[in-house]
């Protein structure tokens, strides 16, 4: 049990009539890389605006480091270490990126306003936060980029940066919705690179979205697979190939009986 | 023409413009850099000043508290419009402000035993019989600042040169205080929030903190210029808080630049000389309207400014225009 840093607990939510998510049940083993795939409308992403507090559920709990979060606002369970990327890469456009990065820093004393008052605190933080932030813009390669508006970034970039603005968040669980959905194989080679490094780095775990099984079938220790927001399937990449109904949602076999 | 050539007028103007160039302040740290859309700014003017003259002339309170009392109040007033209505979404807290704004001017216009109502300050019940105006302790203030500038700018030195002076200066402290705010990792997040609420809320920052902080500043800054407006005019009435007054703080913030500070003050002796100096424009073709639809002629010249504006340069005289439009 120890060993678990999230848990969700049978959590349900409806949108009017329909039942985004129906009694999801699933765990993150602390320091795994655990894929959810399913079909479109699923509640993939869904799900992840249960964890992150964007929305609450109707019923079920959800556990980070043995605690309920369920209730908690989005900014306070990022400030229990559970940070997420957006579907798509959420950038501030209007924000250079070198301050959307910045953006991602914690506990920073400059973002109270009793420390205006404190300017020497403000800037200890600021110089070394920047020198941070333009270290993983040289990781993610887009250093050119730092002092342009974000708005200007091509889509992958764009990705790239909704990343590194996460990790400069040090989370201890990453969200990560379609992190490769549209982006170049060979920018897939670098994020992997990246997601890689990190993990035997910082111990840090890794909940991703995605849209199929082949993609995540080589990062992930563990794939659960969603349909019709339910947990369908929940194992090792391998053992999810096999798996009957992992093939009926997929391919959207009539079920036998009901 | 003659009142053109009077200094007199001019350093009315320039007064006016400062405490418009305060007044607008508060709505650049909201919206250029929060992106809250405040139609009820004047709102906080009107507490404020309301606020200070009935402190005084109905209690008797020392002009230095008041005045302070009078910005609190106007900070109150934001805390309020903000803690009941932020989470709306921009345009519906638009409309609420407005609203605020409104319900504000009522309020006074329909209390005639606190704030004389329409008949403005004059009415305000006097309590003992030292008290009869609130701007007593400001003129022996004025009086002196005249007496010590007068040897050094000679005979234009009046009250309205002092408080240009005064107004000024101050103008030039909050715009230096404000930059300084918004050279800070808050105004990063309050920014960002500008933008998008869910990505700074997911990197753990408290969107609502951060707007509610915005207005609550917003409202002591015009609060601040409600106490020059109160002392300029030395007379308050209801009318003097039309919601037309946002507007034309809305207007200088545009000109300015609604992202940075720069350009307020400029844009700010813009609007003062065009609605100060529109009354002159007694020379063809507006020699064939009379004074009451001249009068509407520099409000047409400020629309016709800012649909300009809008389409050549929405950033405003200083703005980055990237910053405005970047989708």
């Amino acid at each position: 049990m120890n060993n678990l840093i999230l848990e969700v607990n049978d959590v349900a939510i409806s949108f009017g009539g329909v039942r985004a998510v129906n009694g999801a049940t699933l765990d993150v083993e602390v320091g795994s890389v655990t894929s959810v795939i399913g079909p479109n409308g699923a509640g993939k992403t869904t799900l992840f605006n249960l964890i992150s507090g964007a929305i609450k559920p109707d019923s079920g709990t959800i556990l980070f480091e043995g605690l309920e979060i369920h209730n908690l606002l989005p900014h306070k369970i990022a400030d229990r270490g559970i940070i997420r990327t957006f579907q798509g890469a959420k950038v501030i456009k209007r924000l250079s990126v070198l301050d959307n990065l910045m953006l991602g820093g914690q506990d920073n004393p400059g973002d109270s306003l009793v420390n205006f008052f404190n300017p020497k605190a403000r800037k200890a933080y600021e110089v070394q936060c920047r020198e941070r932030a333009i270290d993983l813009l040289k990781q993610i390669g887009i250093e050119r980029f730092a002092d342009e508006y974000a708005g200007i970034l091509s889509g992958g970039q764009r990705k790239l940066l909704d990343l590194a603005r996460a990790l400069m968040a040090n989370p201890r669980l990453l969200l990560l919705d379609e992190p490769f959905a549209g982006v170049n194989p060979t920018l897939v080679e670098k994020l992997l690179e990246v997601l890689h490094a990190l993990r035997t780095k910082h111990n840090l775990t890794f909940l991703l979205i995605e849209h199929d099984l082949e993609t995540v079938m080589n990062i992930s220790d563990r794939v659960i697979v969603m349909a019709e927001g339910r947990v369908i399937a929940d194992g090792k990449p391998n053992s999810i190939y096999q798996n009957q109904a992992v093939i009926d949602a997929y391919l959207g076999t009539r079920k036998a009986s009901k | 023409m003659t009142a053109l050539m009077q200094p007199g007028f001019w350093v009315f103007i320039l007064t006016m413009s400062g405490i418009y160039g305060i007044f607008t302040l508060g709505l650049q740290i909201q919206y250029g850099v929060g992106g809250i859309l405040n139609f009820g700014h004047v709102g906080m003017m009107a507490l404020s000043s309301y606020t200070m003259a009935i402190l005084i002339i109905s209690h008797g309170i020392n002009f230095w508290i008041a005045a302070a009392a009078g910005v609190a109040v106007a900070a109150l007033g934001g805390a309020f419009l903000g803690l009941t209505t932020l989470r709306l979404r921009g345009d519906y807290f638009a409309i609420v402000s407005i609203a605020f704004s409104e319900i504000v001017r009522y309020v006074i216009y329909n209390s005639d035993g606190l704030t004389g109502g329409v008949q403005g300050s004059l009415a305000i019940p006097v309590i003992g019989e030292n008290y009869p105006s609130y701007t007593d302790t400001w003129d022996s203030i004025m009086n002196r600042a005249r007496d010590i500038l007068t040897p050094i700018f000679g005979e234009i030195v009046d009250r309205e040169f002092v408080m240009a002076i005064i107004v000024w200066i101050t103008l030039g402290i909050l715009l230096l205080i404000v930059s300084r705010i918004e050279r800070t990792s808050w105004a990063r997040v309050l920014r960002a929030t500008r933008e998008d609420d869910e990505v700074p809320a997911a990197l753990g920052k408290n969107v609502f903190r951060f707007r509610l902080q915005a207005v609550i500043i917003g409202s002591v800054i015009g609060g601040i210029a409600g106490i020059y407006w109160g002392l300029e005019s030395s007379l308050l009435s209801p009318d003097d808080f039309l919601t037309l007054v946002t507007f034309y703080g809305w207007m200088i913030l545009i000109l300015g630049g609604a992202t940075k500070v720069k350009g307020l003050p400029i844009a700010a002796i813009f609007f003062g000389f065009l609605y100060g100096g529109s009354r002159f424009f007694t020379f063809w073709p507006f020699s064939q309207l009379d004074a009451s639809q001249r009068a509407y002629v520099r409000i047409m010249i400020i629309g016709i400014v800012l649909i300009v504006l809008m389409m050549r340069r929405p950033q405003g005289i200083f703005g980055k225009r990237q910053e405005m439009v970047l989708e």
